[in-house]
């Protein structure tokens, strides 16, 4: 099915993955390819500065400020994801590296312990920094695995969509079907709705904003809401910078720590 | 009170005093609600400074609803990008409080209150693209107060990570500075994470983050050779010992609280601890602990070397260390063991004591030069591989070292080969469980038959954990188990604690350290060091 965590992860990780793409009436798999495509196509690498926003069911908030820098080499995507802010989490790293045909290796560098620890197994279940999204949400996997169906086009917030439902997730996947509402001009994904095991409605994306930099459109902010507990996360990008070369050092795990 | 200047065990400069007076519970009142009313005072000036209030839990923003709201702009370069490079600095620091009761009053000089206020401050700048900097210390204010007389603090500043990292050449990152090094997948035991030392002063239970103590040296990193493939190099000019009390402190190899004393010839040293001043005790600790060191030549010097890869969803790391064994060797004078009987409870003058004084009193004979201690050359080869497994993860790690510095109980130096063997499973369940244990076995070859290890045995094996679970909106309460326990001989040690963190900058715990044992394991010789403590933690 479609790696549909890539739509959160690839806007965590950096906030630029998609703009532009014409194409009347394509099949579902042609909407989750070309999707993804804007991904890989024009942005090779960047640097943003996001704002997360965590609300409990209760209206407390609690507030996370990262620095992402993101590239890729011999196709495979690079990301790392650094903690600004707060004072307790500063300089708490994540390094994501996607791997062909694998799940992606997550290292986390937690500079209370000047450690770092390879998050695998149930571990990547778990919530990102306290947020709505986990571990496995951050991960950019094959978008070619499941099964794609096109449903009837909606309108969603006022924009023409693509409704996609997707189903057949990995054994270790949380959900159990992912809908899509794809804007059926910019290729932006609109909304998501995410389904657990058991077949309820757990998660739902949708995208707040969308802005111009550099003659591309770019989300830049969205919310998880989970409907189940009533808490939900805000994305905010609060500047983003293109085509940023990196040093390979910067996404190798023995450095996380300096 | 008196009040002077002295060289610690760790080479930092301290203070330390000590006063004559009555010490009871009302004492004990008297200072936690001094350290208390401290820490609140600094917490809440320090807050007004840097323009926090202290209770940060904010109201909640206007509510936003996902299928309603959504903005185009079509504006060009609506958002603010940074410029090519933009240099930043960061600042970040911390305030910890903890207050320790002992609850077992073993003996009269044993501290029954002790508490530890630390002040970390950390800044970090980018300088440039390729160059980044840190420079961070702690400063530490310590408080022991004994049941019958006496109050001790010391207060001393200490440089912790501070560091020039470069990286311009993109595949060979350098940096130079106090750094602290990782070597190894266990968290526990860690046999192969030997190039940092340790500062053992707050006990077994202490936390991670101040165990480990940076040193002075240089990384650099090759990367990647291959696709997958790194090497690190370490090299650590100067040897930096283990911080470590020996007495003066219920923590301490021989303190008030320590049982049994590990052998006749040092039975007199917890006596000692016990008789003297705690001033002139805390002046004493030194010339014990002047184990002769390494020359401070490129010759002495550390190197620690890492090799690692990932082959495919398996992480694989070899490591080499060229260093110093931190357990040093004792050499003892029979002159001192004799000496030492003396204060043992009934011991009686003998004439060949009184011979001994004598020859110290004409200075035939030099009371310091009957004991000395030095460190032996360390060679450390380990292996260490991750993976997950279903949905655990796993952890092994092996570190074998062919001369390993051990003590019989006897309290003589022995070196013999020494193999260690890990074994850790993580798992987790969301953030509302975690658990990670470690099962460690080692084995010491062609140990001399009919003698005992000190603290310890030919073979152990021993089982860890960390056990967390978190409750409540933004995992506010936490409640955690450490705990380590001996399988071939009974020895227990557990570190119960519940948390709660009221905002993202303030968290209070509560907690227990609990050490039992068979004699001669590490457990008991803390056995009369049960404590619970209240810490406090404040992040800016």
């Amino acid at each position: 099915m479609v790696r549909y965590w890539l739509l959160i992860g690839m806007f965590i990780t950096l906030g630029f993955p998609w703009m532009v793409y014409g194409q009347s009436d394509p099949t579902a798999e042609d909407i989750i390819d070309k999707m993804l495509a804007e991904g890989q196509l024009g942005v090779q690498s960047g640097e943003s500065r996001l704002r997360m926003v965590i609300r409990n069911k209760d209206g407390k908030v609690r507030e996370r400020q990262i620095l992402s820098k993101s590239d890729k080499k011999d196709g495979l995507r690079r990301n790392r994801i650094e903690f600004l802010e707060p004072a307790d989490v500063k300089g708490s790293t994540l390094l994501l590296l996607e791997q062909r045909g694998e799940r992606d290796l997550q290292y986390l560098y937690l500079p209370a312990l000047k450690k770092t620890r390879r998050i695998t197994g149930n571990a990547k279940n778990g919530s990102f920094m306290g947020s709505d999204f986990t571990y496995a949400d951050m991960e950019n996997r094959d978008a070619k695995v499941g099964t794609k169906v096109r449903k009837a086009d909606e309108t969603v917030s006022g924009q023409d969509c693509y409704r996609i439902e997707t189903t057949g997730a990995d054994a270790d996947s949380e959900y159990s079907r992912v809908d899509l509402w794809i804007h059926r001009t910019l290729y932006l994904p609109i909304k998501i709705e995410f389904y657990d095991l058991k077949g309820g409605l757990v998660k739902v994306l949708a995208t707040n904003k969308i802005e111009t930099k550099d003659n591309k459109k770019i989300i830049t902010e969205m919310t998880l809401k989970n409907v189940q507990t009533g808490s939900q996360t805000t994305l905010y990008v609060d500047s983003i910078q293109f085509g940023t070369t990196f040093p390979d050092s910067i996404f190798d795990k023995e450095t996380l720590a300096r | 009170m008196k009040l002077f200047e002295r060289p610690t065990s760790s080479g930092r400069i301290g203070f330390a005093a000590g006063s004559n007076r009555v010490c009871g519970w009302v004492q004990i009142a008297r200072w936690v609600a001094v350290c208390i009313s401290a820490t609140c005072i600094v917490g809440w000036v320090g807050s007004i400074i840097l323009g926090q209030s202290v209770p940060l839990i904010r109201n909640a923003f206007a509510d936003v609803d996902p299928d309603t709201l959504l903005i185009v702009d079509d504006a060009n370069n609506s958002i603010s990008g940074p410029a090519p490079f933009v240099g930043s600095f960061w600042f970040r620091g911390k305030l910890t409080s903890e207050f320790a009761v002992d609850t077992e009053f073993a003996g009269e000089p044993e501290s029954v209150f002790r508490s530890n206020q630390r002040l970390w401050l950390s800044a970090e700048a980018e300088l440039a693209e390729d160059l980044k900097a840190q420079v961070s210390g702690r400063l530490s204010w310590q408080t022991w107060i004994s049941q019958e007389t006496n109050a001790r603090y010391t207060l001393y500043p200490e440089l912790r990570d501070s560091w020039l990292s470069w990286s311009g050449v993109p595949w060979l990152p350098i940096s130079v500075g106090y750094q602290t090094w990782s070597f190894g997948a266990s968290d526990f035991f860690a046999p192969t994470d030997q190039i940092n030392p340790r500062d053992y002063r707050d006990g077994i239970g202490a936390s991670l983050e101040t165990t480990k103590v940076p040193v002075l040296g240089v990384n650099v990193d090759f990367l990647p050779l291959a696709p997958t493939f790194r090497l690190s190099v370490a090299w650590i000019p100067f040897f930096e010992p283990d911080r470590v009390f020996l007495f003066g402190d219920d923590f301490g190899l021989f303190g008030p609280g320590t049982s049994p004393p590990p052998s006749a010839a040092f039975s007199g040293m917890s006596e000692l601890s016990q008789r003297l001043s705690p001033v002139l005790v805390e002046a004493l600790q030194p010339i014990f602990l002047g184990t002769d060191k390494s020359d401070e030549s490129p010759g002495a010097s550390t190197v620690g070397v890492k090799m690692s890869s990932t082959l495919g969803d398996v992480d694989i790391s070899l490591h080499y260390l060229f260093g110093w064994d931190r357990t040093p060797v004792f050499r003892v004078d029979p002159a001192l063991t004799t000496l030492f009987a003396v204060m043992s409870p009934g011991a009686t003058l003998t004439p060949e004591v009184i011979g001994l004084f004598t020859d110290i009193q004409s200075g035939k004979l030099n009371p310091f030069g009957l004991f000395s201690s030095s460190y032996e050359r360390l060679h450390l080869v380990g292996a260490d591989v991750t993976f997950p497994i279903w949905e655990f993860g796993l952890r092994l790690e092996a570190a074998y070292q062919p001369s390993k510095v051990l003590y019989t109980r006897e309290f003589t130096s022995i070196s013999r080969p020494t193999l260690v063997g890990i074994m850790g499973i993580d798992y987790s369940w969301g953030t509302t469980f975690m658990a990670s244990v470690e099962l460690s076995y080692r084995r010491i070859f062609d140990f001399p038959a009919k003698t005992s290890i000190y603290l310890g045995e030919i073979d152990e094996l021993r089982l860890a954990g960390l056990f967390t679970l978190r409750l409540f909106d933004f995992d506010a309460l936490e409640i955690q188990l450490g705990a380590m326990a001996g399988l071939l001989r009974l020895e227990v040690v557990l570190l119960p604690q519940v948390a709660y963190r009221f905002t993202d900058a303030h968290r209070i715990a509560l907690g227990a350290r609990i050490f039992d044992g068979l004699n001669n394991t590490l457990a008991a010789l803390y056995d009369d060091n049960d404590e619970l403590f209240v810490a406090y933690e404040w992040s800016f």
